[in-house]
């Protein structure tokens, strides 16, 4: 087999990747807080790092593209809901919920009071205030306002601070659905972002350069069914007739 | 290739339920005590193909991971709470909440339903019923003789009657309120029910432990604001689209596989 074959197949299969991200990040056009995944690519030079016996040489560059992905966690704009359980985060930083798989993050600040009386998100997952405490709200205490710096205020009454933390290593943070991120692994520090109440933070998926992005995709991954279609049925058939007959 | 060929779809889907709750708003323009409706979304699970650190030979690790999502699903339908726009009429048994708060009503079968519709009548009996002839609990009754009745911001309902000065209090109108409003499943009719979500009814006098004002003479709107819905529809509509040309592109993409072998 021709090594360039390899590397077609290589790309293509990173381009499929890259098709994948695409969808998932226009599926979450508007999902609250939702942050899009943006794809890249670093050529592997299998033959050198692994020596495997593949039909590939160290020496010239003919490795596979694989594709990697990073979440790009830059701001969105904020949209004003009028409800004062609904709270978004302006700056670097997360909301930390307790969920039966431990401490998770999340920007989505779309908040409800539970059957217990703490604040929690709308799926149900404990917000945690400072020193990992819940923050208990009296039902019959009156309006709810949260402070810039999260402190939960219930008429004159401090009820918590909400925990908002940052993360030196975001990269390390690893995405589970429903607009949660597991901590393992990162270090978190303290954050300098602000709370605002009575807005959401939107999606910060865009709609143009997803569809830029779909189009150049679309057309890398022609190129290279291009390649790979010029091995096998040109340069490969060329081969076989030519021998076959003595030319 | 599937898996993004899902995503759309998954994306379409929620796109669609936006557009019904989009849709049943705007429907209820005019409906008195009408919470508006949004739906949320959440993305769904992912699965991880490379993980970040792990070694890519014996000198080099993966800088970043390879995380491949399956798009988005709804989280939630959420109402808004807040106060719609008031409204004066000329009848004595129509009452706004002003705050907080919902009218209890009992139904049929005997369990209790909330209302943020305060379009009282009187039955026959001069019971305090809904425009649907359900009661108002605790139970209101205005005497045949009644030559006007006058319901305080409190909930006092104080009536005087022909020949008499001094006016005669007939009952206590009093609102219950939730833990969780959100929880409140509706029941079509302006009608709301209690779940284990949404917690027990806290009742109370109007204007008291952060409980609203009762206004006499007056209905609350629905809260929906139409120009809102229409820039939800635009986008939500945009949206839609979005992951309609993912399937188009996916569709594109497995052609050029199939022709690959001519």
């Amino acid at each position: 087999m021709d090594p360039a074959y390899y590397v077609a197949a290589g790309s293509l299969r990173a381009r499929a990747y890259q098709m994948e991200v695409i969808s998932n990040n226009l599926a979450n056009a508007q999902t609250i807080a939702y942050k899009p995944e943006k794809t890249f690519y670093s050529v592997y030079n299998k033959a050198k790092s692994e020596g495997r016996g593949l039909p590939l040489t160290p020496h010239v560059n003919d490795g596979t593209i694989i594709a990697q992905s990073g979440v790009d966690f830059s701001q969105g704009t904020l949209r004003a809901t009028k409800q004062n359980l609904d709270l978004a985060l302006q700056g670097k930083g997360f909301f930390m919920v307790k969920t039966a798989q431990g401490t998770q993050a999340t920007r989505d600040g779309q908040l409800q009071i539970g059957l217990t009386g703490q604040l929690q998100t709308r799926d149900g997952a404990t917000l945690l205030g400072k020193n990992n405490l819940p923050i208990p709200i009296d039902p019959a205490g009156g309006l709810v306002t949260v402070q810039s710096d999260g402190t939960v205020l219930q008429g004159e009454n401090t009820q918590g601070q909400i925990n908002v933390q940052d993360f030196t290593n975001p990269s390390a943070l690893r995405r589970v659905g429903s607009s949660r991120f597991d901590i393992s692994g990162a270090q978190a520090t303290a954050s300098t972002a602000t709370i605002t109440q009575g807005a959401l933070e939107q999606s910060t998926v865009d709609l143009p350069t997803c569809m830029i992005d779909m189009i150049q995709m679309n057309r890398m991954y022609e190129m290279s069914l291009k390649a790979a279609s010029t091995i096998t049925n040109d340069m490969d058939e060329k081969s076989i007739t030519d021998i076959s007959t003595g030319h | 290739m599937m898996r993004a060929l899902w995503s759309a779809a998954a994306g379409m889907n929620v796109q669609t339920t936006n557009m019904d709750a989009i849709s049943n708003n705007l429907a209820n323009l005019n409906t008195n005590g009408y919470k508006s409706t949004r739906a949320e979304f959440q993305d769904l699970l992912y699965q991880t193909i490379n993980v970040a650190g792990t070694n890519t030979s014996s000198t080099t690790t993966q800088p970043g991971s390879l995380q491949l999502g399956a798009g988005s699903k709804l989280s939630a339908m959420v109402k808004d709470f807040s106060t719609g726009t008031t409204q004066s009429t000329d009848s004595p048994y129509n009452m706004a909440i002003q705050g907080e708060g919902f009218f209890q009503v009992l139904m049929t079968d005997g369990t209790y339903a909330y209302t943020r519709d305060g379009s009282f009548t009187t039955d026959q009996n001069g019971n305090l019923v809904t425009s649907s002839g359900l009661s108002l609990y605790p139970q209101i009754t205005v005497p045949q003789d009644a030559t006007s009745v006058t319901i305080a911001t409190d909930g006092t309902v104080t009536i005087t009657t022909q020949g008499q000065t001094t006016p005669q209090q007939v009952g206590q109108i009093t609102i219950a309120n939730f833990i969780n409003p959100n929880g409140l499943t509706s029941l079509g009719q302006n009608l709301l029910q209690q779940t284990l979500a949404s917690g027990d009814p806290i009742q109370g006098v109007p204007g008291q432990t952060g409980l609203g004002t009762i206004q006499q003479n007056a209905l609350e709107g629905s809260n929906v604001d139409m120009a809102t819905e229409m820039v939800n529809m635009i986008v939500g509509q945009r949206a839609y689209e979005a992951n309609s040309k993912t399937i188009q592109t996916c569709d594109q993409m497995l052609q050029l596989v199939n022709n690959l072998k001519r």
